[in-house]
This record gives C-alpha cells, structure tokens and sequence, in this order.
C-alpha cells in the first residue's frame, strides 16, 4: 500500500512540473487582455472619479501622494471550462516503454489546460468530480490532487453530462475508440443545450499503424472476446483501413457539430498537441486569446 | 580418440531414432509457435477482418538447434552409452565367473567387486545367466550344486561375498568343475589375484580344466603395491618379539609399520621397517616388555587389510596361571611367616595364582607350580608332577628347614645334605653374601644384581660336571643361588632359600618379582587337555584382517592335528573361550608368496586389471536433458514475452547476493556479540519486556562500570543486555536482575542455565525495585516479590539470610553499614550456606532497593532518579555497594579469608622496622 501511494505521490509532482512547464511555454505566446475589469490581476491605478466605489480605493498608493487612487484588475471574462478525460482501463495502453500511456497522457493534457485557462482566470471544473467551478490557483490544486483519483465508474468512457452547466465550454480527452454512435449521443445532447466543444482524441501509434507482426492472441482491456490472429501482418492493412474510417468518421461528426477536432499522436511531444489545442482555444473563444 | 573409442552403447538400437530427427526438424520448423499474448484497445477493428493465414514456425535458428539438440541427447541417454564397457561375450552360454577371494585378495576388493558387477550388467544386456565361484568358499563347495543365478540374484551374491581368510583352494574347485557339463561353451571370466597359495600344479591343472570348457578370460589382478603378511614371531630374548615380514614381490622400496596391539585398540608399540629394492623378507626386533607382555594382543601390519598381517597371541603368551603349596589358614593369620605369602605378593600382579595343596594343584591344570619349602613328596605325587613337568609344566621349589635330601627327584641338582649333618646345619655365614651374576645361559640373564640382595643361609648343591650347566645364578663365594633343569618340555627350578625372609632378604626385594616372572614366562600355557578335543571358534579374523565375531560356518578346529593350516572353515583367529584361547595364525602357516606361474593357451585373454572404471552416461545424460528442457521452458516464455529474462537474472542475482551477505551478517553478528563477551569483562543485567527499565539498568551498569574504573582496577567494558533465555549468560561474572511482575515466566533449559550459572560462581543480582515507602506503607507482598518468588522457587537454592554485619559484602572494597539504592533500608538476602565448592560465596542476592536507579546517570552526568528519601549521601553509598557487589562476585570470600591479617600487619611493620634501621 505505502509504496503505491508513495509511488503516486511521486508521478503527481513530475506530472504537476511537466505539465507547468509546458503550459508555461504556451502562456508566453498569449497576451493579456489590456482591459480592466474584474479580475485577480493587477492592471492599472487611476485616479478616483465620483461614482467609484470606494472600496476600490488603493489606500497605500493613495497615503503616498495626494491624490486618491484607485486599483483597477484586469478584465476577466467569466467562462466555464469543463474538461473529461477517459479513464477507462483501455486508456492505460502503451505500445511500447518509451511512449506515455494514453491516460498519462491525457492527465497531462488536463493539467495543462487547467494551469493555462486558470492564468487567463477561466473557471475551471473537473467533469466527473461533482466539485464546483473553480478558479486560479484553487483549480490548479484541485485538478492536480485529483487527477490521479480514479474517476467514479460511471463516467469512465463519456462524461457525465448532467454535471455540466450550460454556459459552459466543453474539453474531451479521451481515446473515442469506443462505438461511435456513443460519442455522437454525448455530442448531440451538449451540443443541443449550446454548449461548444473540443474533442481530443489521443491515440497510440500502435493503434494506429498496427506495427506487429506473427502469430498474436489479442486480448482486449476492458473484458472483450481475444482474437487470435495468425499472420499480424498480414491483417494490417485491413485494420490500417478500418481504424482511419473510424477516425474519419469521429472528426465528420464532430465538425457537423461545430465542435473542434484534434488527433493526439502519443508518440509526439505533447507540447506540439497543447499548442494546437491552445490555438483551437482562442479561435474558439474569439479572438480572446492571440498567438 | 581415444575416449571415444572406448565409448559403447548398451542399448544401440535407441541409435535408430536418429533418423528421426529431419522429421522432427521439420515438424518444428512447420508447427506454428505458441502466440504471444498482448492487449490491445483498438481490439474490435480486429474482429471483422479476416485472418486466415497462419505464421509459419519462425522459430530462431539456435533455439532450432537447441531443440535438436535435446532430442538427440533424449535418444542417446536411450541407447546407454558406456564408457569402458567390458566386452561383449561370444555366446549365449552361461556365464562363469571365478572369483580368487582368498585372504590376499582383500587388497583391493573393492574393486574386483566393481569389476565383477560390470561383468554381471554386460551378462545381463545379453540375458545369459551367470555362474559365480569363489575360490575361497565359506563351506564346503562340493557339497552344494553350482546354481544358474540371474543378473539381481548375481549381484546380491557378490554384495555378499567377501574375501575369506584362507588361500584360495584350486583342488578343490578342480573337483567342482566336474560337474559342468562339458558340452556347453563357457563364457568365463577368472578374478585372479596372482598369488601362488599352494606350491603345486593345481591351479595350473584348473586352468586348463576352464580352458577346455569354454572361452577364458583372466582378470590379472596382481597389484602394483606388494601384499605383505607376518611371516613368523617368536620371543627372541628379554622384553623382546622377534618378528618376520615377507611380501610377494620386492621390485621397489617400502617403508611400512608394525605394531603391537594391546587391549582395546590400545597400541604398545610402533615401528618403521624398511623393505629395500628386491628384498622379500626382513625381520626385526620388538620391543614389549614383559610387564605389557600380558596386554599384547596381535602384531600387524600397519594399513595391510589382509589376514595375512595380522599375527594374534594366545595363552603361550599370557598371564601363567601359577599354583603355590601352602596352607590356607597359616597363610591368613600369620601372613609374614608363611612363604606362601611372599610369593603370592611377588606373582599376582603379572599372574593368575591359586594356594592350595600339593594334589590339588596338580589337579587344577596350571602352567607353574611352586613348592616352598616342601620336604617330603609322596611317591604317587612324585610321578603325577614328573609327567606334569614333562607335558611342559615348570615346578618351582624352595628350600627350607625341612628339605629332605635324600629324596632329590625333583631337584635339578643334588645336595649336599645327605648326611644328617647337612640336614640340620645349613651353612651360616658371619658375613652374608649377595649375588654375584645370573648365568648367560638362564633365562634369568639381564636382570640387574642388587648389591643390597644379602643371603644369611643357603643349601648347598653337591659338586658335579653338570652343575654349572644347571647353575642359574651364584653367590659371591661361587656357590649356585638358583638351578634349573629342563625335562623334555618342561623346567624344574630350584631356589636354594626360603621363600620367606627368613634366610635372606632376596624375597623382600622387586629383584625377587622379577626374576619368578621370567620363570614364570617361560612355560607354554596352561596345560590342560583341551587340546585333545576341537576347540570352538571364538573370535576370527575375517578376509580384512579385522577380528568379528564367528560366522556360522566357522567350524571347530582341533589343535593337536599336523600341519594346522587355515582353510575353508577353519579361520584364523581365537579359538576357544574367554577364560582359554589359542590362536590359529595364518602367516606363519603359508608356505609360499611367490607369484602364481600359470601358462594360459593362446586364446585365454589376458586382461590387465586398470583402474579405469566404467562409466554409464545414462543418468548424467537424463540429468543434462532434465536441466536443458528447464532451459527451454525459460527460453520459450521469454520468447512468449511472459518473463524478461534480464529482469530474472538480475533478481536472481540479488536474492543470491542478499542471502549471503545475510548469512554472513547473521553469523557474524551472533558470534562477534559472544566473543566480545569472552574478551572483556562486562557487566550484565537481564532484558525485561519494560524498555525504560532496561534504559535504567544499562545507564546505572555503565556508570557504575565507570566509578570501578576510576576507583578500583575492575576496567569492565560496556554493560551488556542479556536475554535470559536466548544469551549465553556463562561470561559475566554479575547479572543484574530487575523484576518486572509481568515477565513470562522461565522455560525449564533457562532454570537449568541459570542454575548452571550459579553453580559455576555466577552472581545473580535480583532487583524487586519495590522499596519504595508506598509499599513500605501498605505492606503487601508487591506483584513483583511474587513473580521473584516463582523463580526462585524453581532454582535449587539453600537457605536465604539477610546480609549479617559481617558478611564479605559489607567490607569486599568498602565498609558499608547500610546497603541501599534508589530506596534503602530494605533487607538484602544472600545465601546462608554457600556450597563449599563456590568457597562460600553467595551466588545470589537479593534486594528491593532498586540499584540500577540510583546509579543511573544520564549523558550530561546528572542523576536521572532522585534517591529516597535521600541526598548525595545515599547515592555515593549506593556505588559503593555497587563497587563492593562487583568485587564480591570477582574476588570471592577472599576478604572473608584475613584471618591472617593481624600477623601480615606485624610482619609488615617488622621490615618497616628493618629497613629504618
């Protein structure tokens, strides 16, 4: 037991570190707002006008000069993220040691955000924790304790879609290997109460390019028949083929609905995935965010 | 090539599946390989698409070859290669194995044993029934018919079979073979040791006897190093064996031993001998004095296992048993005059003597008769003990008052007493004589005359041309002391004296001891007419030379015959009973050693026995195959991908190196613990289940060790914690016990030690700690006295006192009034009556006063309990306590011992006095 929990007290950290770091190298690309308004950060001071409310008044800059100032934050646009990751067992998959498994992955993808969006003061909730909107560092926390909580069994491969509020934004993160039709039922429902959506879709180049080769009994992860397959290679072509026209047909949906789309190579630098994931985010809010 | 070439296999047709092999190479590379295992998400694109090829074996190359490889060793282990297989035989007659088991066959038995075994398992690939027979049989062969044995009941036979003490009997076996039937072929195969037992043309008649019935084989056994038997023993001179070695061949140098055995393995001497370059025989001289002369046993050849080298000595080499004339009565109430009583004194410690009259000692079968003093001999007894003395009978006789002349029968030589005047008046000196030398001739030659042997009266012999012959000792004047003379097997010995003081001093002196015992050594044994009926055996020599208990077919064996030699029945060894043994030797009875000369025709095979010995690779085959499939199963769960093979091998490695070095600590650590124990005194107290009293005792033991440091020359190491039921306890010289009430209690073997302990001068310091004025007040027995109780309640312990004023512990260093601790005034116990082995030492005190405590100190020196009820005082007492216990335990009663002390003071200041002076 100890050594379990110590073990994951040591992946929170190294997760929590890489995560900042690459949210940190994306947050340089994006600028402020330069508008006040409410907010956590300081913008500007300005001097007090009839009609501010005084309680506005910055009272040590104002006992330095004669005049009375008033702090002004900076504006913040009240906006709900809701970010779901998979955390079914098929999402523990890795092809091979050098390359994350796919839940690590999209932890780390849920950290980043969080720590991205709470900087730019976004309201931030973790989908199937029943936990409240939160903001800034309180969401970075948050996020960061739980992440590594498994998520309770009934959200596991969609996310609870009740927990979600109706101005909200939607994140998915998620393998989407599951039956099509599932993703759609999701999609629809949010969609219908005009909630807007990314869909990540993180795959493992195995799953993908189907790399093996000779006699192979394939076990499922989560309870599915095995199949035996006597020539891996000789079948890969045919899998090749049926797994493009399962991704084809996920981003054709998703884009029906207005919703964004981005593949996740697991392979690749995650950084490379945020960024586009980031980009996405300011084109979705408009223009709120600029590279 | 060699090796190879002596490689062959018993069971070729296992070869044939070889041939197998191409098929099997095939079917390995055709069969599909077991499928790797591995999960995948995306499983149900899978699940549509068709899958109909099949991976062909793409099994590697060398695990292909590795395959093979265990099938080929499979096949091999089948068709039992042999390495040295001895040959095939000829034909599918029986098999005849003649075995030489005679007694110098044991050399290397063993081996031959081996040898034949091998020839049973070739007898048994070919399923000929074999025909075993020894040379030397137990019984006698010709009455038992030669049986066809299989190759189980072959092999139990050999287990069975052992080399006989007796040569190898081919005249025998030539009557034996007669019954064979002549038309068959034989396969026979001849053990032969080489040996030339007999010294005529029966083994060579044998020979040719096997040669005519079948194919003949001969196994040369003769071996490289010398067989070596004791060829003869004799008494030679005073104290000394003279023995006779010969060995079969003398190509090279030996050096071998030779020693005398006593009783009980108990060896009497030793001695090197040297064989030089072609010499056969030698012999020597052994020293066994005549004193140990009664213990020797045997002489043998050292590290020569045959029967050959063992020489057994009987009743002609023992204790005599030695009749003396006297009456019974006079011999009991006035001891000192009765000549009985002299000799008596001077023979039972070497021999066996019996007092009794004159007809009855003649009766009772004995080796010496001694007649002190005795005149007179009635003409019946006169001829019994003539026939007597000619059987090998020695008499004895002294002279006396009333000796009669005329009667001179029995006396070597005559007196000159035959006038009355003789009679009466035996000559008298003024001056006594002593003895002035033993005669070369006697057997009394070599012992040393004492000048102190003074000799008042004597008889005196009538002058004869024979009388120096007879002469074995003179007086000074010339005169003969002691005469002899020999009838046919037999002595008469005559001492011209008395056996008692009376004429002179000789009977008082150790030269009186020593010259009856070499008379006494000279006869032959009891006599006695067993040695007209067969004796039975009691204990024989077996073919190794070693002395067992008779088997049943040893066979009585009658003494008197001619030639007397061991055979077939008849080993050697003691025959007889406890009380009466002769020995039957087989060394001195063999007539020849020399190497057997038989000429074999020109098909007989003469095989060289080597020592090479056959090897069956069967098993170490299997043994390979068994550790190669456990190889393959490894091998193909990691080509499955079930193991990483690396992560194994470094786990394996770990878990090796972990159990050693835990072993090695382990040991380490217990033994470094015990040593550092021996090596330094240390003060000890016992481990409770409480931690903080254990913390106290160790803290009060350490400073307490510390004042003995500073104030006496007690340097103690550490004090050391002890479980009292797991340490050794047996190195402090003090334990300090605090009671705790909820101890376990103690396990029968912890009592023992502790008993052990305190036998051995161990101090146990029990500690109840329960002195405090609470209890005091309440005046209960405390949880704590009643768990002390149970223990001593098992101890073996003597009355306990309260310490009196003057006990050794009240003043062993310091003089203490009081005994206290953390409390005081509570009564201390120590033993009322220390055991006289521990010096009146007390092995045990007992207390409440709770001393650890008052002791203790904690590391910035300051005391961590306060004393009750009081002050520095109390507690500089309480180490002097502590110094006067340490004391107490390492020096014992020795203050207890100044009794002297007042004289030591005065004898002090006497040299004070001195050197101021």
């Amino acid at each position: 037991m100890r050594l379990k929990a110590e073990e994951l007290s040591n992946k929170i950290p190294s997760l929590y570190v890489k995560a900042d770091r690459i949210a940190n190298t994306i947050w340089e690309g994006i600028h402020n707002r330069n508008k006040d308004g409410l907010g956590d950060n300081f913008w500007q001071f300005r001097k007090y006008e009839y009609g501010d409310p005084a309680h506005l008044i910055d009272w040590k800059k104002t006992a330095k000069s004669n005049e009375t100032f008033i702090q002004e934050k900076e504006l913040q646009t009240l906006q709900n993220f809701v970010i779901w990751r998979d955390t079914s067992k098929s999402m523990n998959f890795r092809s091979s040691e050098s390359i994350d498994t796919k839940l690590y992955r999209a932890n780390l993808f849920t950290l980043a955000l969080t720590i991205i969006l709470s900087k730019s003061g976004e309201n931030i909730v973790l989908n199937g924790l029943k936990s409240k909107l939160l903001k800034g560092g309180n969401a970075v926390n948050f996020v960061s304790n739980q992440i590594n909580e498994k998520v309770t069994d009934s959200y596991k491969s969609s996310p609870n879609v009740n927990e979600i509020k109706n101005n909200s934004d939607v994140i998915l993160i998620g393998d989407f290997l599951n039956n099509i039709i599932e993703t759609e039922k999701t999609i629809k429902e949010l969609s219908n109460r005009g909630i807007n959506g990314i869909i990540i879709q993180i795959l493992d180049p195995a799953e993908r390019f189907f790399p093996y080769k000779g006699r192979i009994n394939f076990n499922g992860l989560e309870g599915e028949q095995n199949i035996l397959i006597g020539k891996a290679e000789s079948v890969r072509n045919d899998y090749k083929k049926a797994i493009k026209i399962h991704i084809e047909k996920l981003e054709k949906l998703i884009t029906s609905y207005s919703w964004k789309y981005i593949l996740d190579n697991s392979e690749q630098d995650a950084s490379i995935s945020l960024q586009n994931i980031c980009n996405t985010l300011t084109y979705f809010n408009n223009t709120e965010f600029r590279t | 090539m060699s090796f190879l070439s002596a490689i062959s296999f018993g069971n070729p047709i296992a070869l044939w599946g070889l041939l197998s092999i191409p098929g099997i190479w095939l079917l390995l590379k055709i069969y599909p390989p077991a499928p790797k295992t591995i999960f995948f998400p995306a499983i149900k694109f899978l699940t549509n698409i068709n899958n109909d090829e099949e991976t062909a074996g793409n099994t590697p190359l060398w695990l292909l070859l590795f395959r093979i490889l265990l099938v080929i060793i499979l096949i091999l282990a089948f068709a039992q290669p042999i390495y040295n297989a001895k040959p095939n035989f000829l034909n599918n007659n029986p098999l005849l194995l003649i075995v030489d088991n005679g007694w110098s066959s044991s050399i290397n038995w063993e081996k031959r044993k081996e040898n034949l075994i091998e020839y049973v398992d070739r007898a048994e690939q070919q399923k000929i029934p074999i025909i075993i027979l020894p040379t030397a049989p137990k019984n006698n062969i010709l009455k038992e018919k030669l049986l066809l044995l299989n190759a189980s009941d072959a092999k139990s036979y050999i287990e069975l079979l052992t080399p006989n003490p007796w040569p190898s009997d081919y005249r025998l076996l030539n009557e034996k073979i007669e019954e064979l039937s002549k038309d068959k072929n034989y396969n026979i195969v001849w053990l032969w040791d080489g040996i030339d037992h007999e010294n005529d043309d029966s083994s060579q008649i044998f020979s040719k006897k096997l040669e005519s019935i079948g194919n003949l084989r001969v196994v040369d056994f003769l071996n490289s190093s010398p067989i070596k038997i004791i060829k003869k023993v004799s008494n030679s001179d005073n104290n000394n064996l003279s023995i006779e070695i010969q060995r079969n061949f003398g190509s090279l140098e030996e050096i071998i031993f030779i020693r005398a055995n006593g009783n009980n393995g108990k060896l009497l001497n030793r001695k090197q001998l040297t064989f030089k370059e072609n010499e056969r025989i030698i012999s020597t001289d052994l020293i066994i004095p005549n004193d140990l002369r009664n213990e020797l046993i045997s002489v043998s050849i050292e590290n020569v296992n045959n029967a050959g080298a063992v020489y057994l000595f009987d009743e002609k080499w023992r204790k005599r048993n030695v009749g003396i004339y006297g009456d019974k009565e006079a011999f009991r109430t006035q001891p000192l005059l009765s000549p009985a009583y002299y000799l008596d004194r001077a023979i039972n410690s070497f021999h066996k003597v019996e007092i009794s009259q004159i007809e009855d000692l003649i009766k009772s079968e004995l080796s010496v008769i001694i007649l002190p003093g005795v005149g007179t001999l009635g003409e019946d007894i006169n001829s019994k003990l003539k026939t007597w003395i000619r059987n090998g009978g020695i008499l004895i006789r002294f002279a006396g008052p009333n000796l009669e002349g005329s009667n001179t029968d029995l006396l070597p030589v005559k007196l000159r007493s035959v006038d009355s005047r003789a009679f009466g008046g035996a000559l008298s000196w003024t001056e006594p004589v002593s003895i002035k030398t033993f005669s070369k001739r006697s057997p009394l030659f070599g012992i040393k005359i004492d000048k102190d042997i003074l000799i008042k009266k004597q008889v005196i012999a009538e002058p004869s041309s024979d009388l120096i012959t007879k002469t074995w000792a003179t007086l000074e004047d010339g005169t003969p002391l002691i005469t002899g003379e020999k009838y046919d097997k037999g002595w008469n010995v005559f001492f011209h004296i008395t056996a008692n003081a009376d004429w002179s001093n000789l009977p008082l002196t150790g030269t009186f001891v020593e010259i009856l015992d070499k008379i006494i050594n000279m006869s032959m044994g009891q006599m006695d007419n067993t040695d007209i009926i067969p004796l039975h055996p009691y204990k024989l020599l077996d073919g190794f030379g070693r002395l067992v208990e008779p088997t049943s077919e040893a066979l009585p064996t009658d003494f008197n015959k001619e030639n007397l030699t061991p055979s077939s029945g008849h080993a050697p060894g003691y025959y007889g009973n406890e009380l009466f043994m002769r020995s039957l030797n087989l060394g001195n009875k063999l007539e020849s050693l020399s190497p057997q000369t038989i000429t074999f025709s020109e098909e007989t095979v003469i095989e060289r026995f080597s020592s090479k010995n056959t090897l069956n690779f069967k098993s170490y085959l299997l043994v390979t195959l068994l550790i190669l499939i456990f190889l393959d199963y490894f091998i193909s769960l990691n080509i499955r991908g079930r193991i990483n093979l690396n992560k194994l091998l470094n786990l394996s490695k770990l878990i090796i190196i972990m159990s050693i070095f835990q072993v090695a600590f382990n040991s380490n650590f217990a033994e470094a613990n015990t040593k550092a124990s021996a090596l330094q005194t240390h003060l000890a107290y016992v481990l409770t289940l409480d931690e903080e009293i254990d913390s106290t005792s160790y803290l009060g033991l350490y400073e307490l060790t510390r004042v003995l440091r500073e104030r006496t020359s007690v340097e103690a190491g550490p004090p050391i914690g002890i479980n009292i039921a797991k340490d050794d306890i047996s190195f402090y010289p003090v334990i300090y016990w605090p009671i705790l009430s909820n101890e376990n209690f103690l396990s029968d073997i912890t009592i023992k030690k502790i008993q052990d302990y305190m036998k051995n001068g161990g101090l146990i310091v029990f500690d109840t700690r329960d002195q405090s004025p609470n209890n005091i007040i309440t005046k209960k027995d405390s949880q704590e006295q009643q768990y002390l109780r149970a223990i001593l309640k098992s101890l073996d312990l003597p009355a306990l006192i309260e310490v009196p004023e003057n006990h050794v512990i009240r003043r062993s260093f310091y003089l203490l009034d009081e005994l206290p601790g953390r409390y005081t005034g509570g009564s201390v116990w120590v033993e009322a009556t220390a055991r006289n082995s521990r010096d009146g030492v007390s092995s045990i005190i007992i207390g409440g006063n709770n001393w650890a405590a008052a002791w203790a100190k904690d590391n910035t020196s300051k005391p961590i309990f306060s004393v009750i009820p009081g002050g520095e005082k109390q507690r500089e007492f309480s180490y002097r306590f502590g110094v006067n216990l340490v004391m107490y335990a390492m020096t014992g009663n020795y203050k207890a011992d100044q009794v002297h002390i007042k004289s030591i003071l005065k004898r002090l200041n006497n040299k004070d006095q001195e050197t101021s002076e």
